[in-house]
């Protein structure tokens, strides 16, 4: 089990260097001059001359992209154009940001897309399943910017419930300007996680081995939670890792619409002032994340079904 | 006070195409210890009877019309929901047809032994593991493979596995379907001595369903044949043997291919089991019978008492006996 964690481990070094290259690659193709940026308006031609020598602007690419992925070794992304200190600590102060959002966006799919697939599957075309049908459709198909505005308009303009934008001070002001941006960015991926936890378990709902355990007398309440969610929790699971990269990345429309001080809109706010560095930092370290996020679902995995700890331990173990 | 009554159940079972009617007026009983077998085509209706007396049937497409089941006295379809969960397991258990999705594959098999014990007795985990564990010594199963999970066992493992589920509580009635069916021939012989055992060491009644009339004659003291959902034959194992009525059970014999004659081909019962939606008016097998009159075609036969505690449900071949019933 270690040896295929170890393993999945040094598979991020080749993901990352191909996620880099390609960025790299359309950045520089960007025909944005970071030494015009810079300098102002006001630059001479000499004095832009002087500083591409100085970054080494004028290097050739593959130069410049290991010399970035050398300085990425230690931790430094470089320096912001625009705030001119380091990307690094750019992304620092806005990362717990981001994880708030994006960790209250996964704990909202999870505890009311799981139950409701889990209800609409024990009770298939009652009219609960089929209002819980409606809103996942609802949910899915509805874009995410145009949900937050909808919520602001409701929630803060009329009812004055919630602040429209901005991330509050103190637990309960946090909490308060937490709620919408938060349902915003949940609401696809609940209703993609309700749909998935309704198709597998309904699957699971007639397998033979569910008979089994209601003829040795369990009841319904352990036969929903231990034999079939259990079972139908595999392709729920791939749907809450793939849907955390969408949040990661719908958190950037979330966060411009909610003005929330997040990696998200520090994206934005880098691609509008074409601050290299920092939208290279921001990539980076979100697909790290999202890496990351796909292989504790993978090891997650292992622990739902015992069948697929078997395979990782034979994969772990051949080399 | 007989031990288990089965009084004209009727079950159907609402499906796109139609209404399945799957078991038609079944009456069966069942003493103390003794063993029946319930013999018949697949699609005959013998798991889905098997189903009903636990009452687990599929609750949105299968419908009990009328009948009652009665054991020890009490209805069983009368039942609140949480005393039926109270006796399946502990009073009447089942051991099912396929050993190889029977079992959850992300439990281990002591926690599935363990959780039988605990659905019925108060017992903490350690102590209901080590039941289980003794149960799994019981179907010879070394106890340390208990925290195993069902992928890791073979098809004949995994069968003891679903028998030591089914006993784990010393249930009074064992309602065995097809318990070999998917296991290779010599795993089978082992499967039904071990049940049959472990059923005189806890003084079990048993159900055994199957399509092998042999299981039968070794395992069995009385037999129902069954045929689109309605009993065609019932008696002791030797009246079926020795004297079989009915024109369908004496299809099932002589498709047999006996071991002491050169026989180049099976002899089939010709025809296919009739639609279940569409079963035909009058004697359900006269599609198939070769001594069919105009009268099977339109009336529905009775089932006629041929000999003491032999019933047959033919025109023919029960004429002159006196009909069926309790009444």
């Amino acid at each position: 089990m270690w040896k295929y964690i170890l393993k999945r481990f040094a598979m991020l070094i080749p993901v990352m260097m191909g996620t880099i290259l390609v960025v790299f690659f359309i950045m520089d193709q960007s025909n944005v001059d970071p030494a015009k940026i810079m300098l102002g308006d006001a630059a001479t031609a000499e004095n832009i001359a002087h500083l591409h020598k100085q970054l080494g602007l004028d290097d050739p690419f593959f130069v410049r992209y290991f010399r970035y992925l050398g300085n990425l070794l230690h931790g430094d992304l470089g320096i912001s154009y625009t705030y001119k200190t380091s990307v690094a600590g750019q992304i620092a102060s806005r990362l717990p940001n981001t994880a708030i959002l994006a960790g209250s966006g996964v704990f909202l799919t999870v505890i009311i897309g799981i139950p409701l697939g889990v209800i609409s599957a024990k009770h298939q075309f009652s009219i609960f399943d089929n209002v819980s049908t409606v809103f996942t459709l609802f949910g899915a198909a509805a874009p995410a910017f145009w949900v937050g505005l909808v919520l602001v308009m409701v929630f803060s303009q009329h009812l004055h419930l919630f602040p429209a934008s901005g991330m509050g001070r103190g637990t309960v002001g946090l909490l308060k300007s937490l709620i919408l941006p938060a349902i915003t960015l949940s609401l696809s991926g609940t209703a993609n996680v309700a749909r998935t936890t309704r198709s597998s378990m309904l699957e699971v709902i007639r397998a033979d081995y569910i008979d089994t355990a209601r003829a040795k007398g369990t009841d319904e309440r352990t036969i929903t939670l231990r034999h079939m969610l259990r079972n139908a929790l595999i392709p729920v699971t791939t749907v809450v890792g793939l849907n955390f990269g969408v949040l990661l990345g719908g958190s950037v429309l979330t966060e411009t619409v909610f003005a929330w001080p997040g990696i998200g809109r520090y994206v934005i706010e880098s691609i509008k002032s074409q601050d290299i560095p920092s939208v290279l930092g921001c990539v980076v370290v979100l697909s790290i994340l999202f890496t990351v996020v796909n292989l504790f679902v993978d090891i997650l995995y292992a622990y739902i079904d015992p069948r697929i700890k078997a395979q990782y331990k034979s994969a772990g173990g051949s080399k | 006070m007989a031990f288990l009554e089965i009084n004209k159940i009727n079950i159907d079972y609402v499906t796109e195409d139609g209404v399945v009617e799957a078991v038609n007026d079944i009456d069966l009983s069942l003493k103390e210890g003794e063993s029946l077998g319930l013999v018949g085509e697949t699609g005959a209706g013998k798991t889905t009877l098997a189903k009903c007396i636990m009452r687990i049937l599929p609750e949105r497409t299968a419908r009990i019309n009328s009948g009652e089941i009665f054991y020890k006295g009490t209805d069983l379809l009368k039942l609140e929901p949480e005393k039926m969960r109270e006796i399946r397991g502990s009073e009447i258990a089942m051991i099912f047809q396929d050993p190889m999705t029977a079992l959850n594959p992300v439990l281990t098999v002591g926690e599935q032994i363990a959780e039988a014990v605990q659905n019925h007795q108060k017992v903490d985990d350690a102590e209901a593991m080590k039941k289980a564990e003794e149960m799994l010594e019981l179907v010879g199963i070394p106890a340390a493979r208990s925290s195993e999970y069902p992928h890791q066992f073979s098809g004949g493992m995994r069968q003891r596995v679903v028998i030591a589920i089914a006993l784990a509580c010393n249930p009074k009635l064992l309602i065995a379907d097809e318990p070999t069916t998917a296991l290779d021939v010599t795993i089978q012989a082992q499967v039904l001595e071990m049940i049959q055992k472990l059923r005189t060491q806890m003084k079990s009644s048993l159900i055994l369903i199957t399509h092998d009339l042999g299981l039968v004659a070794q395992n069995c003291e009385s037999v129902a044949v069954i045929y689109a959902g309605e009993i065609v034959e019932y008696g002791t194992v030797h009246d079926i043997f020795k004297d079989m009525k009915h024109p369908y059970t004496v299809g099932l014999f002589t498709s047999i291919p006996k071991i002491n004659e050169d026989v180049k081909r099976l002899t089939p019962i010709p025809g296919n089991t009739p639609d279940p939606v569409h079963l035909p008016k009058g004697c359900k097998f006269c599609t198939r019978c070769a001594y069919a009159t105009e009268k099977c075609q339109n009336e529905h036969p009775e089932l006629y008492q041929s000999s003491e505690g032999h019933f047959v449900r033919c025109f023919l071949k029960g004429q002159g006996g006196e009909k069926y019933g309790k009444q």
